[in-house]
C-alpha cells in the first residue's frame, strides 16, 4: 500500500515538473495582425528603402502564394534588384512550416549565388540573413543588424 | 511530419525501412521505437517529453496492477485520472478558461489565460494508453513487462498522430512476434499508395475548392454553398480515410495488422450506419470504455438516452475544444436518438435513407468545419436559400473548375474501384496493368507534392 502511494506521488510530482517545464517555454501569440507587424517594422527599419509588398510581388520574388497562409507580411525593394534588404513574417499551419523553411533557404541561396563574386556588400548582408521559426511563424530578415530586427519580432510575438 | 510529405516519403521512411529490415528480429522493435520518437519529435521537439511521461506512467501503472492485485482498482483510477488530466489540461484548459471568462466577464471577473499548444496526437495516444490500462484491469491480457514493446505500442509512428486507435489486445502478439514477408511489404505498399492518392490527389485538390468557397461564406449563392459543403464533405473523408489507409499500409509493411477505420461511410442509408462506417476505431473505443460501462442500452429508456448523449457529447469534444464540436456531437446524439426511437419504426426505402443521411452528414460537416457559429449560420442559410440567389457566376466557375473533382471523389467514395481492382487481379495482364498504375499514381502524388504547397491535414488538431 505504502509503496504504491509513494510511486503514485512520485509520478504526480514528475508530471508537475514536466508541466512546469513545458509551460515555461513560451508559445508565440497567435493573434498578431498585419497592422501590428507593419507598425513594428516601421519603428525599426530606419532609412532602408524597402516597402510593403503586395501578393503579386510576394509571388514573383519569393515564389510563395500568400493565399495559402494565414498571414504574410513582406517588405522588399520593388524596383532595385541590387537592394537585398528584406523582411518577411508568415503565420501558417504546422504542415507548411517545413516547406516554407526550405523555400526561404533556397531563396537566400539563389540570391547569394547571384551576387557572389561581384556584389560584395550584398553577399555580406545575405550571408548573415536570419530565417527563424517560432511556433507557427516563420521569419526572414536580411539587414545590417538582423538580430535587432529579430528582437523586435520576438517582442511582437511575445516569445 | 506527415506521411504525405516529401521528407517522409523520400527520406524518413526509406531510411527507417532500410534499417528495420537490416537489423535482426530482436532489434526491430528498438529501431521502430527510435524512429517513431524521431518522427514525433520532428514536429513536436518539446512535447515529446509529455509522450515519454505517458509511456512511463502507463507502464508503471500496468506493472503495479500486476504486482499489487488487491489495489488494482485504485491503481486503475489513478492511471485513468492522470491520463485524463493530461488530455484535459493540454487540450481543454484554454477552451474552459475562455468559456468561463465569457460568463464571468459580465461580472467584471477574468481568469488569466495563456495559449497552450496542443501536443500532436495526444488524443490518440492517450486513448490507446487508457484502453491498455482498462483492458489490463479487465484481465484481457497479461501485463507488458518489456518497456520497449510498451513504448512502441504508444508511439508507433504509422498510427501515432491520426490513428486508427489501436487497442493493445489487437497487436499484443505482433509486438512480440510478427511475420514480415515480401508479400506483406508489397500488399502494404499498395495500400499505402491508395491512401496517399486519397490524400494528395483527392483531398488536397477538392480542399482547394472547399477553402476558396469557404472564404466567400458571406456572399455565397445557394449552389455555391452546396458546392462548398460538398467539397468539404469529400475533403475530410479523403483526408482522414487517406491518412488511416496509409497507416494501415505502413503497418502491413512493418508486419502489423491495424484495424480498418473507414468502410465507405458515404454509402450509409442511416446516420447510425454512417457512424458504424466512419472512424470505426473511435466508435469502438467509446462503445467499449464509455457507453457499455455506463450501462449501454440495458438500462431504463431515460438512462439509455442519457448514455447516448454523454457518448456523443464526448465524441464531439474529442474532436476539438470548441463549442461547435460539442454541438456537432450533440447533433449526432439527437439524430441517433431520433433513428433509434422514431425512424426505426418506419421502413425507409434505401435511396431515401441514403439521401436523408447524406444531407444530414453534409449539414454536420458545416457545423464541424465552421470557425464560429456565425460562419456556420451563413453557410447553412445560404444552402437553404435564405436571402441568397440560386445561382451566380461564382457557382458557374466552381462547377466548371471543381465539377470533375467532385465527380471523381464521388466515384472514389464507393467500392467501384476496389471491385475493378479485384477483377483485374484475376488476370496476369491485369496484375501487370495494376502494378504500372500504382507506380504512375505514386509518381503523380510525388509530382503534386513537389509542385503544390497546399497540403493541409485536417485531423492534425485532434
Amino acid at each position: 500500500m505504502k509503496k504504491v502511494i509513494s510511486i503514485e506521488i512520485a509520478l504526480v510530482l514528475l508530471l508537475a515538473g514536466i508541466m512546469f517545464l513545458l509551460l515555461s517555454t513560451k508559445e508565440p501569440r497567435m493573434d498578431v495582425t498585419v497592422e501590428e507587424v507593419q507598425n513594428t517594422f516601421s519603428s525599426i527599419k530606419g532609412d532602408i528603402a524597402i516597402d510593403y509588398a503586395d501578393a503579386l510581388r510576394i509571388r514573383s520574388q519569393l515564389g510563395i502564394n500568400p493565399a495559402e497562409h494565414d498571414m504574410v507580411v513582406y517588405y522588399s525593394s520593388a524596383v532595385d534588384a541590387m537592394y537585398v534588404y528584406e523582411f518577411l513574417l508568415i503565420r501558417t499551419d504546422e504542415n507548411s512550416i517545413d516547406a516554407l523553411q526550405s523555400t526561404l533557404e533556397e531563396h537566400i541561396a539563389t540570391r547569394l549565388e547571384a551576387f557572389r563574386g561581384y556584389g560584395e556588400s550584398q553577399t555580406a548582408l545575405l550571408e548573415k540573413a536570419i530565417i527563424k521559426q517560432y511556433g507557427n511563424y516563420i521569419c526572414l530578415i536580411v539587414a545590417d543588424e538582423p538580430s535587432t530586427w529579430l528582437e523586435a519580432v520576438k517582442e511582437l510575438l511575445e516569445v | 511530419m506527415i506521411f504525405s510529405s516529401l521528407t517522409f516519403l523520400l527520406l524518413f521512411f526509406p531510411i527507417t525501412l532500410l534499417l528495420y529490415f537490416l537489423v535482426p528480429n530482436r532489434a526491430k522493435n528498438i529501431v521502430l521505437l527510435l524512429f517513431s520518437l524521431i518522427f514525433y519529435s520532428w514536429g513536436e521537439p518539446v512535447y515529446i517529453i509529455l509522450m515519454l511521461y505517458s509511456i512511463l506512467l502507463n507502464y508503471v501503472c500496468g506493472l503495479m496492477m500486476d504486482k499489487y492485485s488487491d489495489m488494482r482498482k485504485h491503481i486503475l483510477i489513478f492511471g485513468v485520472c492522470i491520463n485524463l488530466f493530461m488530455l484535459g489540461f493540454f487540450k481543454y484548459a484554454g477552451f474552459l478558461t475562455e468559456s468561463l471568462n465569457s460568463v464571468l466577464g459580465t461580472f467584471g471577473i477574468s481568469i488569466p489565460q495563456r495559449d497552450i499548444a496542443l501536443p500532436i496526437g495526444i488524443s490518440f495516444y492517450t486513448f490507446q494508453a487508457l484502453s491498455y490500462l482498462i483492458d489490463l484491469y479487465r484481465e484481457k491480457f497479461p501485463v507488458q513487462k518489456n518497456i520497449i514493446n510498451f513504448a512502441l505500442y504508444i508511439t508507433m509512428f504509422p498510427q501515432l498522430i491520426a490513428g486508427p486507435i489501436v487497442r493493445y489486445e489487437s497487436i499484443e502478439k505482433e509486438l512480440k512476434h510478427r511475420i514480415i514477408s515480401l508479400e506483406k511489404v508489397g500488399y502494404g505498399s499498395l495500400i499505402f499508395i491508395e491512401g496517399l492518392a486519397m490524400k494528395v490527389l483527392l483531398a488536397n485538390q477538392i480542399g482547394l475548392v472547399a477553402d476558396e468557397l469557404r472564404a466567400l461564406a458571406g456572399s455565397l449563392s445557394v449552389t455555391s454553398a452546396w458546392l462548398s459543403a460538398l467539397a468539404y464533405f469529400f475533403q475530410i473523408y479523403f483526408d482522414f480515410a487517406g491518412y488511416s489507409t496509409m497507416a494501415i499500409g505502413l503497418g502491413h509493411i512493418l508486419g502489423f495488422t491495424f484495424c480498418k477505420n473507414f468502410d465507405y461511410p458515404y454509402l450509409s442509408t442511416s446516420v447510425t450506419e454512417f457512424w458504424r462506417r466512419w472512424h470505426m476505431s473511435l466508435g469502438t473505443w467509446f462503445r467499449e470504455y464509455v457507453y457499455i460501462p455506463l450501462g449501454g442500452n440495458r438500462v431504463s429508456t431515460i438512462k439509455h438516452i442519457r448514455n447516448i448523449l454523454i457518448v456523443w457529447m464526448l465524441t464531439g469534444l474529442w474532436h476539438g475544444a470548441a463549442w461547435n464540436f460539442v454541438l456537432w456531437g450533440l447533433y449526432y446524439g439527437l439524430l441517433l436518438l431520433f433513428e433509434k426511437f422514431i425512424l426505426s419504426k418506419i421502413n425507409l426505402p434505401k435511396p431515401i435513407g441514403w439521401l436523408y443521411t447524406t444531407i444530414l452528414v453534409l449539414i454536420g460537416w458545416v457545423l464541424f468545419s465552421s470557425e464560429n457559429l456565425s460562419q456556420c449560420m451563413q453557410i447553412l442559410s445560404a444552402m437553404f436559400g435564405i436571402g441568397n440567389v440560386l445561382f451566380d457566376t461564382t457557382s458557374l466557375y466552381y462547377l466548371m473548375t471543381g465539377g470533375f473533382m467532385l465527380i471523381l471523389c464521388a466515384i472514389c467514395s464507393t467500392p467501384l474501384l476496389k471491385w475493378l481492382k479485384e477483377k483485374l487481379l484475376h488476370f496476369a495482364l491485369g496484375k501487370l496493368f495494376l502494378g504500372c498504375l500504382y507506380v504512375v499514381i505514386l509518381a503523380l502524388c510525388i509530382l503534386f507534392l513537389v509542385v503544390q504547397n497546399y497540403n493541409p491535414f485536417l485531423y492534425f488538431r485532434f
